[in-house]
């Protein structure tokens, strides 16, 4: 009976000392403005747009939803996702818009990019190719007024290569914002 | 107009979204949001997948024959009653640059339903 007590007590005291430390608040219930959205699915995290200028999100794979009619997703793709292809995944973008796979030598993989090559490219034509170059980079823009996609690639980085999948946006908006913000 | 996913189906289109892309959290968490549109969307890019890779295209004559064929819908029917199937076939792709290249030209898409 003691030792319940005891714990009652230690239970109580517990619960003092963190009412102590841990302050209750409210919170305005002023809509913020201007901000933009994390999600992670589970909780969408809202920040002003101004507090984030300049930040960094960081993550591997991720999906832009500006609107109803305007959205991208960004993934890069690496040897290691591919299952070590014997291929320099930087030059898989100028073998998709040039449709010249005659340096692959694995059957299967040149199938694959085949057909890679037919859904973003001839089915989503008439479409509009072209290869922007600046510093180290270079980004292969495949325009289309639905589905778009950029192919980014860097020098510097010869076992990888990164694709913006673009549905909406319009060739002034692909190019002003991603494919300048790509570049910087 | 057609009716609302059951959870069942819901989980069945859970099932072959985690084979096209792997597990996602984050689409996990929004199962009890998929819907109609999300099932048009996941078929789109089931179509998209079958024109590089056969593993895709091998899963989905055996779910269209187990619904309606080929035509426009045919994956909400063969939504009802698939997963214990999808469960224990262990579904695995070899071929990584289709999946990879062609899922992500879909992911923003099948988020925009949610």
């Amino acid at each position: 009976m003691k030792i319940f007590a005891g714990l009652f007590l230690l239970t109580f005291l517990n619960s003092l000392a963190f009412a102590d430390s841990a302050k209750e608040f409210s919170l305005e219930e002023k809509p913020l403005s201007d901000t933009m959205m994390l999600s992670n699915g589970a909780l969408t995290l809202h920040l002003p747009v101004a507090f984030m200028n300049g930040a960094r999100v960081v993550a591997s794979g991720y999906s832009v939803l500006i609107d109803k009619e305007r959205h991208f997703s960004v993934e890069t793709h690496t040897k290691a996702s591919w299952n070590d292809p014997e291929i320099a995944m930087s030059d898989v973008p100028r073998m998709l818009v040039e449709q010249d796979f005659s340096s692959v030598a694995d059957e299967g993989l040149r199938r694959e990019l085949q057909g890679i090559h037919k859904v973003l490219i001839e089915n989503t034509k008439p479409n509009e190719i072209d290869v922007i170059h600046h510093k180290n980079r270079a980004a292969y823009l495949v325009f289309s007024p639905q589905d778009s996609v950029v192919l980014v690639v860097d020098k510097d980085k010869p076992d990888a290569f990164t694709q913006i999948s673009v549905y909406g946006l319009n060739r002034k908006e692909i190019e002003d914002h991603i494919i300048k913000g790509v570049m910087q | 107009m057609s009716t609302p996913l059951t959870r069942e189906e819901k989980e069945s289109l859970l099932l072959i979204i985690e084979i096209i892309y792997g597990p996602d959290p984050t689409l996990q968490m929004q199962v009890d949001s998929f819907n109609e549109r999300t099932v048009e969307v996941v078929e789109e890019a089931l179509a998209a997948l079958t024109q590089c890779n056969d593993n895709i295209k091998a899963l989905v004559s055996s779910l269209a024959n187990a619904g309606s064929g080929l035509t426009k819908g045919w994956l909400r029917w063969s939504l009802k009653g698939m997963s214990y199937g999808l469960k224990n076939d262990h579904i695995r792709f070899n071929e990584a640059a289709c999946r990879n290249v062609i899922a992500l030209s879909r992911k923003s898409h099948i988020q925009m339903t949610l």
